[in-house]
């Protein structure tokens, strides 16, 4: 992402928001602290950048993070969310961007939790790609960081952390360049690398979907991030398919239509730049994957008994000419 | 032409078909949690009230993490216990996990593993794996215990329990295990009571040629010590000095044999078995010969036939059958030397062979109908039946040289169930192990493993008739719940839980039986879940709302058994718990 180097004006007045800002911080800055990057920046109309949501956790051990951000939407759009490259691994709730109210709301977790130390650098929660609407004057506006943001230590006691919230201020020009900055496309032109490899597994479980056959998946993309996961269920017969993929998009678990798993599951994480990591499920087999088998070998034996009985008979015949 | 093709389209779709049968047959396996298996604890001695090494054995069952603990923890019984001496520590402990030996130290650290021990005659021996080292599901593990400083033996003879629990890093019960020890005194028998001289008997030469011949003998007893050297002596008739053959030496009796050459064509030669030991009270070197046996070789040679060199090494002794060939009293082919040691003139008489009272006699109960199995290093060793009181004997005739592992097996085959023991001993041919009163524990079952809360809860199983089975129930290795139930006359034992009296979580049951007044090892180890239904399992904080806090727990306890946060109850922490935990989200 690149920001416009700022005039000597312009810095005057990011300085004075800097301290604008220090003075909103509580009397004691706390060990933790979850910020966004970058902190202060100008674009103008049109520009598509990307607001990371960073953390420094010292020497904390952290595994559940739920963080509130709002931003202006009189400026702003909300456009993406990527948690590519991120530290948290599971989404237990959908990302949610706001518009109209102007959050982004977002959970995540890190199975095991993570440590940091003294010396630990940041660590990345997750990406917003915004794109600046079209504004008449220069405008100064503040992404914040919600109060009802919540991060939790990883003690076995979901312990709050306290930790200092850190919000960016931004400059909003009027004029548009002839390119407009496009980050998220730059994010997504860089991405060559699939989805991480991943390991779904096929359960039934009491407590879902009333026990029926479902599949469990979940992976993630340290680049552009997950945009979605597709699922094929082929009918095979005598381990082969007998129809064409059928991709259809799902969510983690999903319910399989072929309860008896008698088809070939394909399931594909697909990221936000198009790479896709297939994985292929191939069910235990049943006597119906063999029936075609042993009906091949039995013409076959049989064919083959006719043409050995047919050469007899010429044999035969030549022998009496 | 047509023929060959369709052979070869044949052939190809029969292997084709093959391959795919054998690819799709890769059946996901199932993870199942279950106690610890292949269990031992193999002692360097039996005896009573000397010290002992312990090499405690088992295959884990279940995944253990870093920060893990094995416990070694030897139950006493009434006036008789284990001692474990407050010298003891880390240097008399050893750790190896899949053959290959682990640091250890006093506390554990990032790569090496902690031991702590309690000393006095309820000692137990703590190892703490190291932050980086984790136990896996079929992982070899051996706990070596005695160094400087050693665990002694029980006072009284009998059997003994060492019980082995392995906890995760917040100190739950992940399995759970015994192993039985028999401290036992062996007593000689009257079939073979100590010789006070090792016993060889010469065996007819066998492979004769013109220049060669194989000689042979047998060890038949060891006498009064432990190790001897066997050897052949040969001579042309009635010369003067004998020849050697090469030492071997032996602690076990054996059958052995020597490739001899260089004899000279048609000339008759004799030769004795013969072996040597240290006399410790004369110190000195003794030694005993069998008898005499002659041999003649062959006026020519008879070709490739000679000398095959096929009996080159003692063979193992098969079974020497009670008495056999006890050379030194039943004299030989006459001669100075017969069967005599050297420089005494008299052989003294062997003693007198009688009826065999047993090499091993094992008595115990387990349950009526039981089929009892004794094995022997993996090896079915002997066969019976448990009567109609569940009482059981095991007569082993045959004698029994060396340190061996057994495992006292009783199944009931129409149901399934089995209960078993396995311990060491340490045995000597010429003398028996007589084994009384083994109480095996009895069986243990439930229809089901998952319950609901409140949900009625029976477990039953097999016992000895008349007498008691006292269940205990664990929960993180807490005893919930501790109850006594007669068993009937037909050896059926059941118990009804009280349902208000286990709440949500995994509990383990145990049982062992109490009866004629001893008291048997806990086995069972049934996992019984008892658990909620829905979305209150995914309230992990019982706050009325599945939300971060939930999540949060989740987190810390993935991939591990943790019943909290477990919340379909099987054993993991894993995405199907993160998946319901989704589904049920309210916050």
């Amino acid at each position: 992402m690149k920001a416009r180097k700022l005039t000597k004006k312009n810095q005057i007045k990011v300085a004075t928001v800097f301290l604008l800002l220090l003075s909103f911080f509580p009397a004691k800055i706390l060990a933790v602290s979850v910020y966004v990057e970058p902190m202060v920046s100008q674009y103008q109309t049109d520009d598509v950048f990307i607001l990371e949501v960073k953390a420094n956790i010292k020497d904390q051990c952290v595994n559940a993070v739920r963080i509130d951000l709002v931003f202006p939407t009189e400026v702003l759009e909300g456009k993406y969310f990527s948690e590519g490259g991120s530290l948290l691994q599971l989404w237990p709730r959908p990302i949610h961007i706001d518009n109209e109210r102007g959050v982004v709301s977002f959970i995540g977790g890190i199975p095991g939790g993570h440590c940091g130390s003294i010396e630990d650098k940041e660590v990345l929660f997750g990406r917003i790609a915004f794109k600046v609407k079209k504004v008449r004057t220069i405008t100064e506006k503040d992404v914040r960081i919600l109060e009802s943001s919540r991060v939790l230590l990883d003690d076995g006691e979901a312990t709050p952390v306290e930790f200092t919230k850190i919000g960016g201020r931004f400059v909003i020009s009027p004029e548009r360049r002839d390119i407009p900055l496009d980050a998220w496309d730059e994010i997504k032109t860089k991405d060559k690398e699939p989805p991480a490899d991943f390991f779904p597994e096929i359960r039934q479980e009491e407590l879902l979907f009333d026990g029926k056959q479902s599949l469990f998946f979940s992976t993630t993309d340290d680049q552009s991030g997950i945009d979605y996961y597709e699922l094929s269920e082929q009918r095979r017969v005598g381990f082969f398919p007998v129809e064409r993929e059928n991709w259809r998009r799902v969510e983690s678990p999903v319910v399989l239509k072929d309860q008896q798993l008698r088809s070939i599951i394909k399931i594909r994480a697909v990221d936000r730049a198009g790479n896709k990591r297939t994985k292929v499920i191939h069910p235990s087999p049943g006597w119906q994957d063999f029936v075609p088998w042993i009906i091949a070998g039995l013409l076959l034996g049989g064919l083959l008994l006719w043409q050995f009985k047919k050469l007899e008979k010429l044999k035969n015949i030549n022998h009496k000419i | 032409m047509h023929k060959r093709y369709l052979s070869i389209i044949f052939v190809f779709l029969f292997f084709f078909g093959t391959f795919s049968f054998l690819y799709f047959l890769k059946a996901d396996s199932v993870k199942s949690q279950t106690d610890l298996v292949s269990i031992s604890d193999t002692i360097s001695t039996s005896h009573p009230n000397v010290e002992a090494d312990h090499r405690v054995r088992f295959t884990a069952t279940a995944d253990v993490p870093g920060l893990g603990k094995i416990v070694i923890k030897p139950v006493s019984k009434e006036g008789s216990a284990f001692y474990t001496p407050p010298e003891m520590n880390y240097s008399d402990v050893a750790l190896y996990i899949n053959a290959e030996e682990k640091p250890l130290g006093a506390n554990p650290l990032e790569d090496v593993s902690g031991v702590s021990i309690v000393s006095g005659v309820d000692g137990q021996v703590t190892v703490t794996l190291a932050e980086n080292l984790s136990l896996s599901e079929g992982d070899v593990v051996v706990v070596r215990i005695g160094g400087e400083n050693k665990i002694t033996n029980p006072v009284n003879t009998g059997a003994y329990w060492i019980d082995i629990e392995i906890l995760d890093d917040a100190d739950s019960l992940l399995s759970y295990g015994q192993a039985a020890i028999f401290v036992v005194n062996p007593v000689s028998v009257g079939v073979a009571p100590v010789f006070p001289e090792p016993i060889v008997r010469t065996i007819e030469a066998g492979v004769v040629g013109a220049s060669s011949v194989v000689l042979r003998g047998e060890l038949l007893n060891l006498g009064p010590v432990d190790y001897v050297d066997v050897f052949l002596q040969y001579r042309e008739k009635e010369a003067e000095t004998w020849n050697e053959t090469g030492k071997f030496g032996r602690s076990e009796i054996v059958l052995f044999s020597d490739f001899v050459g260089g004899l000279e064509m048609g000339t008759e030669y004799e030769f004795r078995a013969a072996a040597e030991w240290y006399n410790e009270e004369e110190e000195e070197l003794q030694q005993v010969y069998g008898e005499i046996v002659d041999f003649v070789t062959m006026e020519q040679e008879p070709g490739e036939e000679d000398g095959t060199g096929e009996y080159d090494d003692p063979g193992e002794y098969d079974d020497p059958g009670v008495g056999d060939g006890t050379g030194r009293a039943e004299g030989g082919a006459g001669g100075p030397d017969d069967g005599i040691r050297e420089g005494e003139p008299a052989d003294p008489p062997p003693p007198e062979i009688q009826d065999p009272p047993p090499y091993l006699y094992l008595q115990g109960w387990a349950y009526p109908g039981g089929e009892v199995t004794l094995l022997k290093d993996g090896e079915v060793f002997a066969e019976t039946g448990a009567d109609s009181s569940g009482e059981f004997e095991i007569e082993v005739n045959t004698p029994l040289s060396g340190h061996f592992n057994f495992l006292l097996k009783v199944e009931e085959r129409e149901n399934l169930v089995s209960t078993d023991i396995s311990f060491t001993l340490e045995t000597e041919p010429a003398r028996g192990i007589t084994i009384r009163r083994i109480l095996l524990s009895p069986t243990l079952e439930a229809e089901k493993e998952n319950f609901v809360t409140e949900e009625n809860i029976v477990v039953f199983g097999r016992g000895v008739p008349g007498e008691e089975v006292n269940v205990r129930i664990l929960k993180d290795s807490e005893r919930v719940s501790d109850q006594t139930v007669d068993v009937d006359s037909g050896g059926e034992w059941s118990l009804a839980l009280n349902p208000g009296e286990l709440e949500r979580g995994r509990y383990l049951v145990i049982v062992r039986s109490f009866a004629f007044e001893e008291e048997s090892a806990f086995g069972g180890f049934l996992r019984i879940n008892v658990g909620e239904v829905g979305c209150s399992a995914a309230d992990i904080t019982g706050d009325g709302n599945v939300g971060l806090s939930d999540f949060s727990i989740l987190m810390h306890y993935w991939g591990t058994g943790e019943l909290r946060a477990d919340i379909n109850n099987d054993g993991v922490v894993d995405m199907v718990d993160f998946s319901i935990m989704m589904n049920c989200w309210t916050e």
